[in-house]
């Protein structure tokens, strides 16, 4: 398999553009796509959002001078979109299919008399989506997809302490957060 | 070593989580965030090259090429207004730094030599137009 940088010189020298964009998007859309998901739970909005982040990838691969890898470039551009899309919802002050998703969750759970498992899974949710959105995106990137705190802040715009601290005044929030509830 | 101390900082940082939610709750969250629909994305590259194609710039200044091909002419011109205005102040100032030690005495009696019947002219006009008074004084006088 071509490296993402291998990939990026094809594409920049015109070779073939669609079919080396086809696999660049190939090798990273999985990822792309679980990062949104997680930030918005709900499909079509994670699609439409992954669709939007390929499209400006595509109109700006020319110009990637490959300064940062690829992949962090990437993650850019689909943390400021999501937060776009975030803020756009709030803004139409839309109600979010995943606060209705939780209180399903919740009446399902306390009806059948669900096990503990059940309900920490609902704190868990919950928890998590009481976080500020960036604090959001930090937590997920580094627990789930286990990135180091330089991709981390490049990804977010940030330092490596702020992204430290995001990341652990999110911990403290969901602690909490338990302690409440 | 520095490897080593990276892993260890994320085993560390994961274990603050798990300290208050099991690891088997972080795991499942995870798995229902990955949820897709089925062959999703063994389509979504297709479903992708549609909607680039669709979104496609039509204008020729719109595209990349365009955009560049403007600029280049942009600068273009910008460049040979500045080279036209700075030829014509390099001109003035050769003229406006030229001296009279500059010019030949050959050269000024060449020009002296082909502007001699201006001169001739100028007094030519002057004499065939007296000054009034001076004319009536003159004939009184003889008178």
């Amino acid at each position: 398999m071509q490296s993402d940088q291998e990939l990026i010189l094809q594409f920049q020298k015109s070779i073939q553009r669609e079919q080396t964009f086809t696999q660049l998007v190939k090798k990273h859309q999985a990822k792309v796509y679980h990062q949104i998901k997680r930030m918005v739970n709900d499909h079509d909005d994670a699609d439409d959002i992954a669709q939007m982040v390929w499209i400006k990838i595509w109109n700006k691969l020319d110009g990637f001078k490959m300064e940062s890898e690829f992949s962090t470039w990437l993650f850019r551009i689909a943390y400021n979109e999501t937060l776009n899309f975030i803020a756009k919802q709030k803004r139409q002050g839309s109600n979010t299919s995943s606060s209705t998703d939780i209180l399903d969750y919740e009446n399902t759970a306390s009806h059948t008399d669900a096990p503990k498992s059940s309900e920490i899974q609902i704190k868990l949710d919950q928890g998590i989506k009481q976080l500020p959105e960036k604090q959001q995106f930090v937590f997920m990137l580094r627990y789930f997809e286990e990135y180091n705190y330089e991709k981390i802040a490049s990804i977010t715009g940030t330092t490596v302490g702020g992204a430290k601290a995001n990341y652990h005044q999110a911990i403290k929030k969901l602690e909490e957060f338990l302690k409440k509830s | 070593m520095e490897q080593k101390n990276i892993d260890k900082a994320l085993e560390d940082d994961k274990l603050l989580v798990e300290q208050l939610f099991s690891k088997e709750a972080l795991a499942n969250y995870d798995r229902t965030a990955s949820d897709v629909p089925s062959s999703y994305f063994e389509a979504f590259p297709e479903k992708l090259q549609q909607r680039i194609a669709n979104n496609k710039p039509k204008l020729f200044f719109l595209t990349p090429i365009g955009k560049m091909a403007i600029a280049a002419a942009f600068i273009m011109i910008v460049a040979s207004t500045f080279i036209f205005l700075n030829s014509n102040v390099d001109k003035n100032l050769a003229l406006s730094s030229l001296t009279i030690q500059d010019i030949s005495i050959d050269e000024i009696e060449a020009y002296v030599d082909a502007n001699e019947w201006m001169a001739d002219i100028d007094w030519q006009s002057e004499a065939y137009e007296p000054d009034a008074e001076v004319e009536q004084f003159y004939k009184d006088s003889i008178n």
